[in-house]
């Protein structure tokens, strides 16, 4: 018999709190997290919106004496949630087999800072071209703390919480970009599931605000340049969305066997019941009309779980606030899920978190637990125009009491990696 | 209920020593190494000038469409090659059936700004500044605003690292589960025994598994000295990378690609497909130490063989060969050598470090060490250790030196690797009875 | 200044050569990037990038794509474009001559006839124009 895999612990930070339940709070309350990025100058670029973490001392988290990089936004916001995580499971690390403790990160790529770049580059200058060979002694001779960002590469975020938190179990990043923070709570699910672990940190932390990920994002004609409202920028459904709006931010969830959560007495949020992914390979990027990929992980997860499409009573939707993700994941939940897709609510807590990439599904991973718990869904905000290719209820502005014993998370990756997560109540004797 | 057999039924390789898991095993076995002076990019100041390079991939070579060469980066290229040898090693190039119902895991990792993408967007934010130590400086302001589109469009395709994914499954038509991990050089491993549990369980029968990894480059050279992990040297100095040696100060950077193709044995079977390997365990754990130093003791490796040789109900006596994870580093090639002791106490199998020969290949290290453990089924011989003659007066007694590969029986292979932040994977081979 | 229509195709049509990186063949004031050539949106992206590097704009991609026009159902019937569509969409292409389309035309298909070559080089014209202004 396959073990059972329960949620017992949930930790965040986010746009809209600095806590699970601050931002789950935020959430209910239909509160925007969405402003003018003030960590730099964004004035010169396209788009100057985004989702911000609100400052805060990372010393409250983690050991000070501890030598990590405490300028990476990412390895911040992926130590505190983790802390808030372990302390709201009610899990001190020494009394649990490290062994048998696990993490499984969403993480991102690398990050560069033009400063850096363009800085050391104009020291092997000649006016017409670079000296490419003393580039390397520029950067090399360039110690100030930017350049510690630039050294940290994807998977040192989970090297840090494992050396931080004593974990030594099986460990890993998942890059699957915006799908990234649920793969890894799935992969994590997988890895209990199988043994491999009886504890695992699944979850996702991202930062990805950078003036080159902007502009990156920008050339792709991504994001919403609604920048004059920025609380009104990420629309998803709703007709006159114009791209999604970048967020950052941290959730961790921490999971365990059903059988361990039970023998240290754990308080338990809820089951993970149901993971599957599905590969869109029409195009690199665009989703294909039939939405294959997103079907697919809907279905898988379906299958997974052993349900029927008519159990799920609630759907947090992976909606971007883009014009084709939102059309094509209401196409995809209507193929699924047939004549029972109209008569559930489905809500993007992007509306007001913004899209924290590799976050992303973690944050929604916890949103879901969280309904599961309070029998409400969280609204989409910012919804005023329906749009005739997005014809579902999207739970428009105002939070809802719902009865609910499944709920599905959607995450779809930016290259066509696809994740579904189903949850239910917490499992009876 | 017995489980479900697992084996490895294609390969592909590209590696320093050429395209193709052919040039591999044979560079291997010859005892050569493929360390050469940089030729990347201009590396005359650098304090590192040596390091493994593919030299004879050409654009000609990839499998995937045309049109998707400007998003390519160097390590995506040389993943599709070796995607590509693997899948028809297998016996798939006619069977869009079979790779349909495929899942694709990756190891994948970074990508380094350069001068060929990035040179012209920053040179034109670069202007006379009298005020400035080199007479020039960088304008942010212009290159927010203007010069940064001097780079293409499209580049934040290379920098997202599951793209490498998204172009190995849209070519070979793969529509099933996709993932991409990095643990650095033990996800390569580690996906190979997810790939196995996702079989045992039925949620498909074979997978494309494998990693690309190309760093050689300012960026990255710049990383690894500043960490103090990378040999140094003249550009003669070739045979720096000794791992296990008492005289190893440093890694040498390799590049490459490996691809296995890891299906259910009754599939397998059924197709006819010939396989070169049973994949029979594996084992991830972590060192939980340091983020970027090896634990002394190989706390997290020695868990990791541990779990593979449990998993694989092999005992430790019964393993003939090792392909080892140690590069060439001081902390984590003891590291290993201490583990090792520990895992085979009462026996002494025959150990090769394959990173001698190719380097430190990063993500795709755990993939390369695969590739050498079947290289030792296939040939029935244990390729030597590039470049060690000293071996550390703790390095592993059955350590094979020299130039030559010593033949030996080898029914049952462990394959180790180890990442910088102490995640830690283990994998066992065992030949397949004919 | 603004340089004439036909300086203006030259470059798109360079820029779409470049994008595509196959053979097209002729390229005319005609020719649909939808229909014809089987441009999808990352070489639009590229294309629209060479333009505006050509010219140092910037175009706006709803001006010349309507997407949002296309979607809204004030203007959209059960997937076909109505008058009343038909008439905004005119009132927002006052820089060209817009072909003729007739109302219950299915959405997918005004896209195909909307963006030709003659008139992409029209907008970049008048893109040029309100800058020099």
């Amino acid at each position: 018999m396959r073990r059972r895999v329960v949620v017992t612990g949930l930790g965040a930070v986010s746009p809209i709190g600095l806590s699970v339940e601050e931002s789950w709070e935020s959430a209910l309350a239909g509160r925007s997290g969405i402003g003018t990025i003030d960590i730099y100058d964004p004035s010169p670029l396209r788009t100057h919106i985004a989702g911000l973490v609100p400052p805060f001392d990372v010393h409250d988290f983690v050991d000070p004496q501890h030598p990590f990089h405490s300028d990476n936004r990412r390895l911040r916001f992926g130590l505190a949630a983790t802390q808030m995580a372990l302390r709201d499971a009610g899990i001190e690390m020494d009394r649990l087999d490290p062994e048998r403790v696990g993490i499984a990160l969403g993480s991102n790529e690398l990050q560069f800072d033009e400063h850096v770049i363009g800085g050391t580059l104009a020291n092997v200058f000649n006016g017409e071209r670079f000296d490419e060979a003393a580039w390397v002694g520029e950067l090399l001779a360039h110690e100030s703390p930017p350049m510690r960002q630039l050294l940290q590469e994807s998977h040192e975020t989970v090297s840090y919480l494992s050396s931080q938190f004593g974990t030594q179990g099986p460990t890993a990043s998942y890059l699957t970009a915006c799908a990234a923070g649920a793969q890894a709570i799935g992969e994590g699910y997988r890895m209990i599931r199988r043994g491999a672990a009886d504890v695992c940190l699944s979850g996702g932390t991202d930062s990805m605000l950078t003036a080159f990920d902007v502009i990156g994002f920008t050339n792709l004609g991504a994001l919403s340049r609604r920048n004059d409202e920025p609380k009104r920028a990420s629309r998803p459904f709703d007709v006159y969305r114009d791209g999604f709006v970048l967020g950052e931010g941290a959730a961790l969830l921490v999971i365990e066997s059903l059988e361990h959560a039970r023998a240290r007495g754990a308080r338990i949020y809820a089951e993970i019941v149901g993971y599957g992914t599905g590969i869109e390979n029409h195009h690199l990027t665009a989703m294909s009309p039939d939405a294959i990929g997103p079907v697919t992980a809907i279905r898988r997860a379906l299958s997974d779980a052993g349900l029927a499409p008519e159990r799920i009573g609630y759907i947090n939707a992976h909606g971007t606030s883009t014009v084709e993700n939102d059309a094509a994941e209401t196409r995809a939940i209507k193929t699924v899920l047939g004549e029972h897709a109209k008569n559930i609510p489905i809500s993007s807590t992007k509306s007001m978190t913004g899209h924290l990439v590799a976050a992303a599904g973690a944050i929604e991973a916890a949103f879901s637990v969280l309904t599961l718990r309070d029998q409400v869904a969280p609204p989409t905000i910012n919804y005023e125009t329906p749009d005739p290719e997005c014809d579902l209820d999207y739970v428009p502005n105002v939070a809802r009491p719902i009865d609910v014993e499944f709920v599905a998370s959607n995450s779809f990756g930016f290259g066509g990696q696809n994740v579904t997560l189903i949850f239910g109540c917490e499992p009876g004797e | 209920m017995t489980e479900r057999r697992v084996v490895i039924t294609g390969i592909g390789v590209v590696s320093p020593f050429g395209v193709g898991f052919g040039a591999y095993r044979d560079g291997l076995l010859a005892g050569r190494h493929g360390i050469r002076p940089i030729s990347l990019f201009d590396a005359s100041k650098s304090p590192v000038r040596v390091a493994a390079e593919v030299t004879d991939y050409h654009d000609d070579l990839l499998p995937s469409d045309p049109r998707h060469n400007v998003v390519l980066s160097r390590s995506m290229r040389l993943g599709l090659v070796a995607a590509a040898e693997a899948v028809s090693s297998a016996g798939l190039d006619d069977r869009p059936d079979i790779r349909a119902g495929m899942a694709c895991l990756m190891a994948v990792e970074r990508y380094d700004i350069n001068l060929e993408d990035f040179g012209e967007s920053f040179a034109r934010a670069i202007s006379a500044d009298a005020d400035a130590p080199s007479g020039f400086s960088f304008s942010r302001q212009k290159y927010l605003s203007r010069s940064h589109r001097a780079a293409h469009p499209l580049w934040l395709l290379k920098f997202i690292p599951n793209l490498a994914v998204a172009h190995v499954v849209r070519t070979f038509g793969m529509q099933c589960e996709a993932n991409a991990y990095t643990s650095e050089s033990a996800a390569s491993l580690q996906l190979v025994g997810d790939a196995a549990e996702s079989i045992r369980e039925g949620l498909f029968d074979a997978a494309l598994c494998g990693a690309s990894d190309s760093r050689i480059s300012p960026i990255g050279i710049e990383r690894y000295i500043s960490l103090n992990l990378l040999a140094t040297g003249t550009p003669d100095d070739v045979s720096i990378s000794m791992p296990f040696d008492r005289n190893r100060r440093g890694y040498v950077l390799g590049e490459g690609a490996v691809f296995l193709v890891v299906e259910a044995l009754d599939h397998a079977e059924r197709r006819g497909a010939r396989p070169l390997a049973e994949i029979a365990g594996w084992g991830q754990a972590s060192d939980a130490f340091h983020p970027y130093r090896a634990h002394p003791e190989g706390r997290g490796l020695r868990l990791a063989m541990a779990k593979a040789l449990d998993k694989a109900a092999v005992a430790p006596a019964d393993v003939d060969c090792v392909a080892a994870a140690a590069a060439s580093l001081d902390d984590l090639d003891s590291a290993e050598s201490v583990a090792l002791r520990h895992a085979f106490s009462a026996s002494n199998p025959s150990v090769t470090a394959p990173a001698g020969a190719i380097g430190r290949t990063h993500t795709a290290a755990g993939a390369f060490g695969a590739a050498a453990a079947l290289v030792a089924i296939a040939s029935q011989s244990i390729p030597p250790t590039a470049n060690t003659t000293e071996p550390d007066a703790d390095s592993p007694p059955g350590l094979v030196t020299g130039i030559e590969a010593r033949p030996a029986r080898v029914r049952t292979a462990l394959a180790n690797a180890v990442s910088f932040g102490g995640q830690c994977a283990s994998v066992v081979l065992k030949e397949v009875e004919s | 200044m603004v340089p004439d229509k036909t300086e203006i195709e030259t470059t798109i049509a360079s820029a779409i050569r470049k994008a595509l990186n196959r053979e097209v063949g002729e390229i005319t004031p005609d020719t649909s990037l939808v229909t014809d050539l089987a441009v999808d949106s990352l070489d639009l992206v590229e294309i629209v990038y060479d333009v505006e590097e050509a010219y140092d704009i910037q175009l706006e991609p709803d001006e010349l794509f309507p997407q949002r026009l296309l979607r809204d159902p004030d203007n959209v019937n059960e997937g076909t474009i109505t008058a009343g569509g038909i008439a905004k969409l005119r009132e927002q292409f006052t820089f060209t001559s817009l072909a003729e389309i007739a109302p219950g035309t299915p959405v997918a298909d005004v896209a195909g006839k909307l963006l030709t070559m003659r008139v992409f080089a029209d907008y970049v014209a008048y893109v040029i124009g309100k800058k020099s202004e």
